[in-house]
C-alpha cells in the first residue's frame, strides 16, 4: 500500500490494518463516540451528523472519552471491551489510552426530547452492520465480521437514544 | 401451475435472532431481516419441497393467515431476495447427487 506522507493517511491505514486485525478476533472498528463512566464504556453509534461529537461535547466530568468518531471494540472472554482510540472526529481530540467492559450500544437520533427504547437483536444487528468499518470484500472475512456483529448484540443491551443537545441527555446513561 | 422451487444460496450467510433472521450476502454485503413468516419460509427452502408445499405445511399451520395472503407473500420474498442471489429459484427440485444418473 503507497500512501502520501500526511497525518490523514497513517490515520486511514491504521483504520484498515485495524478492521482486518480485529475482524479475526471477532472485534470491529465502529462508527460511534464512546465514553467510560462507572466502569463501563458505552457506545453512541451513527453515521455523519447523528451526534456523535455534539454528545461527545455535552460530556460531564465523571465521563471518560474514548473517541467522538471510532469506537474500537474487542472480544474477550467475558464480554465486550471498548478501547480509546487516536481516531478523532470534529472534536479533534484523540480518546484517552483506557478501556472498560461495554455497558451498552446506543443508536443515535436528534429529537426535541431526551428518550431510550430499547432495539429488538435482528434491527440492532442491521443497524451495526451498517456502522461498522469494513473495507475488504472477502467472503470469509465479510462472514467473520456478520459472526461478530451477532454475536454482539446477544451479548450487549441495544438502544435507541433520542436526544436533545444539551447536558442532561448524560442523566439517562448510567 | 407449475410448482416453485426455492434453495438458500451457498453464498449467504444467516443468523436466527430472536424470531427473526438476519442474512447477509457477502459479495455485496447486502443485509436483510427477515420476520417469523419469512424465516420459516428460509429454514424450509431445501430445493426439494415446492414452494406451495411450504406454505401450505408449515406457514399456514404456525402463523394465523390464509394460503392465498402467505403464498402471496411468499412469492413476493422470494422475488425480492432473488434479486440478491440468496437464493436459487427453479421450476423444478433440486436432485440430490445419489439421484442423478450414472454416465456410462
Amino acid at each position: 500500500m503507497r500512501q502520501s506522507p500526511n497525518p490523514y493517511s497513517i490515520d486511514s491505514t491504521l483504520r484498515i490494518v485495524h478492521t482486518l486485525l480485529l475482524a479475526e478476533e471477532g472485534g470491529f472498528l465502529l462508527h460511534a463516540a464512546s465514553g467510560m463512566r462507572n466502569g463501563s464504556a458505552f457506545l453512541f453509534s451513527g453515521l455523519s451528523g447523528a451526534g456523535k461529537t455534539t454528545l461527545s461535547r455535552l460530556a460531564p466530568a465523571d465521563v471518560t472519552l474514548l473517541t467522538d468518531e471510532i469506537s474500537y471494540v474487542r472480544q474477550e472472554e467475558s464480554g465486550y471491551r471498548a478501547y480509546g482510540t487516536p481516531f478523532a472526529g470534529e472534536l479533534a481530540k484523540v480518546g484517552e489510552n483506557v478501556s472498560a467492559p461495554v455497558g451498552g450500544l446506543y443508536f443515535l437520533a436528534q429529537g426535541l426530547e431526551n428518550r431510550i427504547e430499547a432495539v429488538e437483536p435482528a434491527e440492532a444487528a442491521r443497524r451495526l452492520l451498517r456502522n461498522i468499518l469494513f473495507f475488504a470484500k472477502d467472503p470469509e472475512l465479510v462472514n467473520g465480521l456478520f459472526d461478530s456483529a451477532c454475536r454482539f448484540v446477544q451479548c450487549v443491551p441495544a438502544y435507541r437514544l433520542t436526544f436533545y443537545p444539551d447536558e442532561r441527555v448524560w442523566d439517562l446513561i448510567r | 401451475m407449475s410448482d416453485k422451487y426455492i434453495a438458500r444460496s451457498t453464498g449467504i450467510a444467516a443468523r436466527k435472532l430472536g424470531e427473526e433472521t438476519i442474512i447477509i450476502a457477502a459479495e455485496t454485503s447486502s443485509v436483510f431481516t427477515l420476520n417469523e413468516q419469512a424465516t420459516v419460509v428460509w429454514e424450509a427452502a431445501d430445493g426439494v419441497t415446492p414452494l406451495r408445499t411450504i406454505v401450505e405445511g408449515r406457514v399456514c399451520q404456525e402463523f394465523d393467515v390464509t394460503p392465498e395472503a402467505a403464498y402471496r407473500d411468499a412469492e413476493e420474498l422470494v422475488t425480492k431476495l432473488r434479486g440478491t442471489a440468496s437464493w436459487w429459484f427453479r421450476t423444478s427440485p433440486l436432485l440430490p447427487p445419489s439421484s442423478l444418473p450414472c454416465r456410462p
